[in-house]
């Protein structure tokens, strides 16, 4: 029997189909819950998956009204048990309106701003960028991937900025399994465009720090297959789609997920 | 140097406030709760125009360009204290987001569109809390305005936003 994933569906939620199909991909039973449906299934999920979109239209703040919603206190208890929580852009925001992560100390640690470019407000974006896994073997999400990997990405997203409360340094998060945003080439990313939206500390996602909770924005399920990536970014990824011809040759984000199936 | 303000609001339902007030009542059971609305105010500095030339200027921005209001969507009233008005038991808190409410980009694009000089426009969310009793102010501060956990309120975020209280 394959384990279960719970890709959860808030209203407003849009990439919930193509992350149920990632998963069915790599051996998950998953199944799409509805935000107002018995969270029954929850409670015996081995991994639970909150999709990218617009809940509620981001109204308020994105991620700020789902996050009061009855199933994130089942979402909750199934963190206590240690269950494989993820969330893709939208649902990043709701992990962080939550205090699922990073969750140093306590709930409200960060925020997920709009984007800026020296701190002029920009909209809506949406493009490919690099980043790199550090600690990867701190993660079930990660552990597949080699220390240091980089990685091609999309991103689609307006605000998508982690900001931390002011107590809190870059040295808080050292141990945390992380997405950092760089250059193609690995350099640290400075400034626009490598760190697309001003990030403190070039994030791009964090784990808490037990690993079972991950919170990203940019789409992996958008690039686990080797037709999804762009010849555009013109890396080896690009350069491995024009010699392969299967529409399931795995892509650069496949072993997030099977480290996923291989940790539950 | 003239400084003018007025405030935006929604012509028609403003879905924030609808949804904002249904979870507070509805998941944080905040029962004294009777009425949330959302304005916006704008407060706009000029060195080399009075008052009245603002004022009249910038409605004629508003009328012919979307960069103040969406006139089809929002309306401008220059009246604040009509929609601040103190009663019984409301609240009134403006908002400043520290990354949006320097609107440098709008002062940019009206500067190059209507040549017009202005020293400064910033835009603060307003949050009008009408409850049926009286409330004290840390009971609504912690259950409703303030996100410090994921069982308190949410209104206003405590590490990209500061607020002031207008009046309660």
């Amino acid at each position: 029997m394959n384990p279960s994933a719970i890709v959860v569906q808030f209203p407003g939620s849009n990439c919930e189909y193509e992350t149920q199909r990632t998963l069915q991909e790599v051996g998950f039973d998953a199944k799409i819950l509805r935000w107002n449906e018995d969270p029954q299934p929850l409670d015996n999920a081995h991994v639970i998956m909150l999709p990218g979109g617009f809940s509620y239209q981001d109204r308020v703040r994105a991620g700020a009204i789902a996050a009061k919603l009855p199933i994130l206190d089942r979402i909750k208890k199934a963190n206590e048990r240690g269950t494989l929580i993820m969330g893709i852009c939208n649902g990043c925001q709701i992990l962080v309106e939550t205090g699922l992560v990073p969750r140093l100390e306590s709930d409200i640690e960060c925020s997920m701003t709009h984007n800026h470019i020296l701190s002029t407000p920009i909209n809506y974006m949406c493009k490919w960028v690099h980043v790199k896994i550090e600690n990867a073997s701190g993660s079930p999400f990660t552990n597949k991937f080699e220390e240091g990997a980089i990685i091609p990405i999309q991103i689609a997203h307006a605000e998508g900025c982690f900001e931390f409360k002011s107590s809190v340094n870059h040295s808080d998060i050292k141990p945390f399994t992380k997405l950092t945003y760089c250059t193609s080439n690995g350099e640290v990313a400075t400034d626009f465009p490598d760190n697309p939206n001003g990030s403190q500390f070039d994030l791009a996602g964090i784990t808490n720090k037990q690993g079972n909770v991950l919170a990203i924005m940019p789409h992996p399920e958008r690039s686990v297959f080797i037709h999804q990536v762009p010849v555009s970014l013109k890396d080896h990824w690009a350069l491995k789609k024009g010699s392969v011809d299967h529409s399931t040759e795995e892509g650069p984000w496949y072993p997030l997920f099977r480290g996923m199936r291989e940790g539950v | 140097m003239s400084h003018i303000q007025f405030l935006s609001r929604l012509k028609n339902a403003d879905l924030h406030a609808i949804s904002a007030e249904s979870i507070i009542k509805n998941e944080l059971n905040i029962t004294y709760l009777t009425r949330l609305r959302r304005f916006f105010l704008w407060e706009i500095a000029a060195l080399n125009y009075t008052e009245t030339q603002l004022k009249s200027e910038l409605i004629t921005i508003a009328k012919s360009s979307y960069f103040l209001v969406n006139p089809n969507k929002e309306e401008m009233d220059w009246n604040i204290s009509n929609w601040l008005e103190k009663t019984s038991h409301s609240v009134v808190l403006k908002v400043e987001n520290k990354h949006l409410s320097s609107q440098d980009d709008i002062k940019r694009k009206i500067q190059s569109f209507y040549s017009m000089d202005l020293d400064s426009i910033k835009k603060y969310t307003i949050w009008r809390l009408e409850f049926n009793q009286s409330v004290p102010e840390e009971k609504w501060r912690s259950e409703i305005v303030h996100l410090s956990s994921s069982n308190t309120g949410f209104l206003v975020h405590p590490i990209t936003e500061k607020m002031d209280v207008l009046h309660a």
